[in-house]
């Protein structure tokens, strides 16, 4: 590397006796050249990289309305949590109750949604305002609710959600600061599958 | 170990390791870039099961494209992937016969009252076109769309077979638009 530079050199200064301005601009040209290449290298590696690390490892998410409260955006208003969603944890759809999930929303496939998980598959669920008032969570689905009861458009709207629509496992606050913290799953008092009330209460 | 080194040897040390290196590099920059293509462009399946009959057979090999699931353009009438409402781990493949807001008529051609149902907002009705032989829309109800993975768009294998798919043998797609109120 270090030779080929010098070499230039040399050959610049051998030529600037012909006619510098010329030399100038290939040169240039050639610096210039040799910066779109490395830029578009640079470009092909970087991209696929950041998508497939986006899709496979990690997601950056920011948690937009009331229905996690007081878990995320406790004040409300206008400034949202940021949220690291871990994706590399859920790639064989393996969750437990009380982790908190983002899910492809089965009512309009273009948003995703952020809930906690309250049964799995085969659980019994005392709904909230579902049409039924017991319900056994069928094979690959799982029963998801938000934090804030009544403020929340979750499983007690459109009943329990396929696994296949799980997208990431929320693993961290990133911002605010000062509420940054490790995501520990955790069910809310007095929810939770029938029979399994008295383990894992506590995560 | 560490005392038998001497200079070459570093130096090959040294050299191995660059090597590795860039191969390691390589290495993950192809995955990423065949993780790319093959979930925003298209992948190859391998269909089985006899729920698709007279138009893909066991063992076809066919191409899904993925953008237009991405940019929500699947349409009645298409041949999608989508994973199994039960089982993520597993994929159907099943026509499109109704869209969101889309009447269905869910009772078999010989009754004499006809049910219908509406298929409610974000999903899809898939059925078979092997109707009498196929698990879809009619036994476990409307699927997410967010469920879709991909639109069969091409039929690669068996060779004298090869080109775009065939409409619908079954006459359950209706076409006209008189009932999306």
């Amino acid at each position: 590397m270090s030779t080929g530079i010098i070499s230039a050199d040399d050959d610049a200064d051998f030529l600037l006796s012909l006619s510098p301005a010329s030399v100038h601009s290939a040169l240039q040209m050639k610096a210039g050249r040799r910066y779109l290449r490395a830029f578009i290298s640079g470009f092909f590696v970087a991209v696929p990289v950041t998508v497939t690390a986006l899709d496979r490892l990690a997601y950056v998410a920011r948690v937009e309305g009331a229905s996690m409260q007081p878990f995320f955006n406790p004040e409300g208003g206008s400034d949202c949590d940021v949220v690291l969603l871990d994706r590399w944890s859920v790639r064989n759809y393996q969750v437990q109750r009380g982790d908190i999930v983002s899910v492809l929303s089965p009512k309009n496939p273009k948003q995703k949604i952020i809930k906690r998980v309250i049964g799995l598959e085969g659980d019994f669920i005392r709904t909230l305002s579902y049409k039924n008032r017991y319900v056994r969570v069928p094979d690959g689905h799982f029963w998801i609710e938000g934090d804030h009861h009544g403020h929340s458009l979750d499983s007690n709207s459109f009943g329990p959600v396929s696994v296949g629509l799980l997208h990431g496992r929320a693993s961290h606050i990133i911002w605010p600061p000062n509420r940054w913290q490790r995501i520990s799953p955790s069910l809310p008092p007095h929810r939770g599958p029938l029979e399994t009330e008295e383990e894992e209460e506590d995560g | 170990m560490v005392k038998a080194l001497n200079a070459p040897s570093v130096e090959m040390f040294r050299r191995a390791l660059g090597k590795t290196l860039g191969f390691v590099g390589y290495t993950i920059q192809y995955g990423c870039i065949a993780h790319c293509a093959f979930e925003y462009i298209g992948e190859f399946v391998v269909c089985s099961g006899p729920s698709m009959e007279p138009t893909i057979v066991n063992h076809d090999i066919v191409f899904s494209e993925r953008m237009s699931r991405h940019l929500c353009k699947i349409e009645k009438g298409d041949i999608v992937i989508a994973k199994s409402p039960f089982d993520p781990h597993m994929n159907i493949c099943k026509r499109v016969v109704g869209l969101e807001g889309d009447k269905i008529c869910t009772s078999a051609p010989s009754d004499l009252f006809k049910a219908h149902t509406y298929v409610p907002k974000g999903h899809v009705w898939l059925e078979g076109d092997n109707l009498t032989n196929s698990s879809d829309s009619r036994s476990y109800g409307p699927i997410p769309y967010a469920l879709i993975r991909g639109r069969v768009c091409l039929k690669l294998w068996p060779p004298h077979s090869f080109g775009t798919l065939s409409e619908s043998p079954t006459k359950r797609i209706v076409k006209n638009q008189n009932n999306s109120d």
